[in-house]
């Protein structure tokens, strides 16, 4: 990893457990950009993106008591959490997950253009890296994780049966690991 | 399940991807606390999805910060969280309206000795207005009694009768007035002298040589002295008159007699 950590994660979730503003502060500089990319893959408008970022980050540092480090990382508690408001939130727009592969295959070379990417982290190789992925690779790990679909819509989307949906993140995302290791 | 059955059966990307369910992640949270490979694999996963999560991060726009750390700034709604130092904002007053708020205090004070003062003034004028109301009332109560009187002296029909004084009280003198249309009488006891206290005048008629109460007559009512007031109709009489006697019922035969009037 690139950036440099003002906290290691064990001191900043000390931190933010006891309501420390700073240690906010820097949890939001060190994860919004991630976190709102993901947001924005799933409602595809910034608007609306920048709300439900702003309301999944109170409900961050509203619920951050209820953090339990020995049940994952940092950063998939806060994922999770910004997933499932956004699933929220698009279900009360009326909005239904839509499936988009065509523009999925290719949405991380889309946003890539986009002139507001973060760029503190050495995302340019990594990206042009992650082309190595094979379609069906990428598609079945940015359902799961950028477009929140479960294991049964996965099987679905991409007509295969329920029970290889496993298998199938498993292969890719061993895949991810070894480019980004490559890439290190 | 051993643990690398659950490293190689993808359940663990599963549960990082967030795909799982709830039952499969309560199961993987209950093997990262039981297998440390587990939770090395789980990490490592989670490691690689996070990275992944970061080259399509997307920085959002400046204002997004300030507004979330207004909002957490606010006070906490939750009661569980210990109290915190809640920042007061302390604004500030431009001069023209510390101006503006002195010149409204001045007038406010100037308006309420103003009030005041006024409603001294209305007061009394309240009360000068009340005692005025008071007279006219009583004016005209007394113009009504005059007219009352004045009507009874110049009905066409009625027919003045002279009641004259026994030898014995030559200052007594009193006026009757009989309707000849209904037999109304009304006197006028006005020139009787003041009857003595425990006295009072009664009326009589004098039909077929016998004397008939016409009912007791009035002569002070609230310290003024009664005019012309109404007594028992007759409709035939030979004579009226009118006698001293004991205050209280009539009596049924005059005592003694004061003035006395044939027609």
């Amino acid at each position: 990893m690139s950036e440099i950590k003002k906290y290691g994660e064990e001191e900043l979730v000390a931190l933010l457990q006891s309501k420390d503003q700073q240690a906010f502060s820097y949890l939001y500089d060190n994860y919004a950009a991630a976190l709102n990319g993901i947001i924005y893959r799933m409602v595809e408008e910034r608007e609306l993106a920048e709300d439900i970022l702003q309301e999944a980050f109170i409900r961050i540092w509203n619920n951050f008591p209820s953090y339990d480090n020995t049940k994952g990382r940092l950063f998939t508690w806060m994922l999770n959490l910004t997933r499932n408001l956004t699933i929220d939130t698009l279900r009360s727009k009326g909005y239904k997950k839509q499936a988009k592969i065509s523009r999925d295959e290719n949405s991380v070379s889309n946003i890539a253009q986009d002139s507001r990417v973060a760029e503190r982290f050495d995302t340019i190789g990594l990206r042009k890296q992650l082309d190595n992925l094979k379609p069906e690779q990428r598609s079945i790990i940015d359902l799961a994780y950028f477009n929140g679909y479960t294991q049964e819509e996965i099987a679905e989307q991409l007509a295969i049966p329920l029970g290889t949906v496993k298998t199938r993140m498993r292969t890719a995302i061993l895949e991810l690991r070894k480019i980004l290791k490559d890439h290190q | 399940m051993e643990p690398f059955d659950i490293i190689s059966s993808g359940i663990l990307e599963l549960y990082a991807t967030g795909a799982a369910s709830p039952e499969e992640c309560h199961n993987v949270e209950a093997w990262v606390k039981q297998y440390p490979e587990v939770a090395a694999e789980l990490a490592a996963i989670e490691a690689a999805m996070e990275s992944y999560a970061r080259t399509n991060a997307i920085q959002p726009g400046s204002a997004v910060k300030g507004a979330l750390f207004k909002k957490i700034q606010a006070p906490d709604p939750s009661p569980s969280v210990k109290a915190e130092t809640i920042r007061v904002k302390v604004y500030s007053i431009s001069p023209t309206w510390k101006y503006a708020a002195a010149a409204s205090i001045i007038l406010l004070v100037g308006s309420i000795l103003f009030n005041y003062s006024y409603y001294n003034k209305y007061n009394d004028a309240s009360d000068q207005l009340q005692a005025t109301q008071k007279e006219l009332q009583e004016q005209k109560t007394l113009a009504k009694a005059m007219h009352d009187d004045m009507g009874v002296m110049t009905d066409k029909y009625a027919l003045p009768v002279s009641l004259d004084p026994m030898p014995d009280v030559p200052d007594a003198a009193a006026r009757i007035y009989w309707m000849k249309n209904t037999g109304d009488v009304y006197i006028d006891p006005s020139n009787l002298p003041q009857a003595p206290n425990g006295m009072q005048y009664q009326f009589w008629a004098i039909i077929d040589g016998k004397p008939v109460s016409g009912g007791m007559i009035t002569t002070l009512k609230d310290g003024k002295t009664v005019h012309v007031q109404k007594m028992k109709s007759f409709g035939k009489a030979q004579a009226f008159a009118v006698s001293l006697e004991k205050a209280g019922p009539e009596s049924t035969t005059p005592t003694k007699v004061y003035v006395m009037g044939k027609i």
